[in-house]
């Protein structure tokens, strides 16, 4: 995958007679489809195509596109499984304090919790989202795996050009998975299950 | 049927014990806790709890739009496996305040 290359969308299936193909959209921004007209299509075979966006309609949470010179459904099935992605340099300007998801994975990060020395969790590799309203870094070294909420009081520093995020994190997010403590079996015996 | 508004939200008192003690000290610890069931008050804004799916402690940040919902509802219980092209998409995040 190189990365000059965002993808906006994935061509899921023909849809219609008519050249029409129903895609899974990759985008915050599917309105903005109405200005950008030339794409590229990144073929399941490698290849790369220009391709220029005639229409575009929503359809059951993603995207009917209608490319020019695809008019039937033959043309369509050789699209299907593509990407379609523009230049990284045209994504969209975000609102202040957001930031690509795509910027976040690989940045290194580091913590210091509680009363512990600063130490390197390893990177980000992938974002969760569904936890509450802060977002979960899944941030890997090798097997170990943290999670840790991305809340701004949580950043002490923050260089998505250097790939760094430091990270001062409350006591105990480092040892989510640690065993029970004597305290807390005595305390789940009772019923009381939670620290 | 809703519950009764007299009764006040359902908290374990386990973790509101937890909760208060730490207001009271003025700390932020993350508290790990398999209380699914209870509310989300909002003594507990600001604070980390880390909450059991049946198989690990998910961390679940606070906030405000929270309150009222369970504690469950944050940690998710199924493995999304997710697209391949997440790591190229353009989509954002922002971290909570």
């Amino acid at each position: 995958m190189s990365d000059a290359f965002i993808t906006i969308a994935r061509v899921v299936k023909t849809q219609g007679l008519r050249g029409e193909v129903a895609a899974e959209l990759f985008t915050d921004f599917p309105e903005r489809f109405a200005e950008r007209r030339r794409l590229t299509a990144w073929l399941k075979n490698g290849e790369r195509r220009d391709v220029e966006l005639e229409d575009f309609w929503p359809h059951k949470g993603g995207m009917v596109l209608k490319f020019a010179g695809v008019d039937s459904i033959e043309d369509a099935e050789k699209l299907k499984g593509a990407e379609i992605q523009i230049p990284s340099e045209q994504r969209a300007e975000l609102e202040d304090g957001a930031v690509y998801v795509s910027d976040l994975i690989g940045c290194a990060v580091s913590a210091t919790s509680g009363n512990q020395p600063e130490k390197e969790l390893g990177e980000v590799a992938d974002v969760i989202f569904g936890a509450g309203e802060a977002p979960l870094l899944q941030v890997k070294q090798g097997a170990k795996e943290y999670l840790i909420p991305w809340v701004e009081r949580f950043v002490r520093k923050q260089d998505l050009k250097a790939r760094r995020i430091e990270m001062e994190l409350p006591e105990g997010m480092l040892e989510l998975d640690a065993p029970l403590s004597r305290k807390e079996k005595d305390a789940a015996q009772r019923g009381e299950k939670g620290e | 049927m809703a519950r009764s508004t007299k009764k006040g939200a359902f908290v374990d008192s386990h973790v509101m014990a937890k909760i208060e003690a730490m207001n009271a000290r003025n700390e932020k610890k993350v508290v790990r806790t398999w209380s699914r069931r209870s509310t989300v008050v909002p003594e507990m804004l600001g604070h980390t709890l880390a909450v059991h799916n049946g198989r690990k402690f998910i961390p679940v940040y606070i906030t405000e739009n929270m309150v009222g919902h369970k504690l469950g509802e944050f940690s998710f219980t199924r493995t999304f496996k997710g697209h391949s092209v997440k790591a190229a998409a353009e989509t954002s995040a922002k971290p909570a305040r």
